[in-house]
């Protein structure tokens, strides 16, 4: 006998509206540092994706041999281009950084011991061991950065 | 496919994305490779893609960054959009959008071993 499907929650009560939209990417009440780098892995992904389309476009004319190759090499090395390229590293050094941060906490490893929510419940969990875990990342992330700059801004 | 397995598949994908892009880029800046110069120069690039485990590579490489990607902008349409028939449907355009480019990328890799 064929199971009848269960209506989903959503279905049954009118979705709440998201009142603030993009505007509340950029501050909202009760907003700290974790909450912008969550705005900024937000706005590096999609320009991320959005390069991702445009990279394989223009690898596309390595299977076209030498030629086509080294003319979209050369159309990348314009002093823009390498802005861009610059651009678009420095989003992936943070994406992945941040990533891998949101990943220890998605997992729990970060989030410490758990403490009383007593009024104003300013801290839920012991937060030194993300701090730290986080000011570390600032830093590799820093030294990545620093490398990137001197290869695609100053070296070429 | 379940909300779990598809959160599931966006960590494991960036898993590889995060070893994929490191080997990538490695392949052209000057501190552990050629330096992106000499890195993007014809015969280094043919070098690098005619070995089958750079193929191997680059296709998984394409598969993880769309899922990834595409995945991620749902997540973002889902909180800003709750039209839920116009979400579906730029979800959908992204995700035949991702699997157009993801095969062109593909035929790209396999063409560039015969190089």
């Amino acid at each position: 006998m064929r199971r009848r499907k269960q209506p989903r929650a959503e279905d049954q009560r009118p979705m709440p509206r998201n009142r603030w939209g993009i505007r509340g990417w950029l501050g909202g009440r009760g907003y700290r540092l974790d909450r912008y780098l969550y705005t900024l892995h937000r706005i590096t992904g999609v320009g991320l994706v959005a390069w991702l389309f445009l990279h394989v476009y223009s690898m596309s004319y390595l299977g076209g041999g030498r030629e086509p190759f080294e003319y979209i090499i050369d159309a990348y090395n314009q002093p823009l281009a390498h802005l861009g390229e610059f651009l678009m590293i420095a989003a992936l050094i943070f994406h992945g950084l941040n990533g891998i941060r949101l990943g220890f906490l998605e997992l729990g490893f970060l989030l410490g011991r758990p403490k009383r929510p007593v009024y104003p419940y300013r801290e839920v969990v012991v937060q030194k061991l993300p701090r730290v875990v986080l000011l570390t990342l600032m830093v590799i992330g820093g030294i990545f950065l620093a490398f990137a700059a001197f290869e695609y801004l100053f070296l070429l | 496919m379940r909300e779990s397995t598809l959160w599931l598949l966006q960590i494991s994908t960036a898993i590889v994305l995060v070893v994929a892009v490191t080997v990538h880029l490695a392949s052209f800046t000057s501190f552990v490779g050629p330096g992106r110069t000499e890195g993007l120069e014809f015969p280094v690039v043919r070098s690098r893609v005619v070995n089958p485990l750079y193929t191997v590579m680059y296709i998984l490489f394409l598969g993880a960054g769309f899922y990834h990607g595409i995945y991620g902008v749902r997540t973002i349409l889902s909180e800003l959009l709750p039209n839920r028939s116009l979400r579906r449907f730029l979800v959908a355009i992204l995700v035949v959008a991702g699997l157009a480019f993801f095969g062109w990328g593909t035929y790209t890799v396999l063409v560039a071993l015969t190089l």
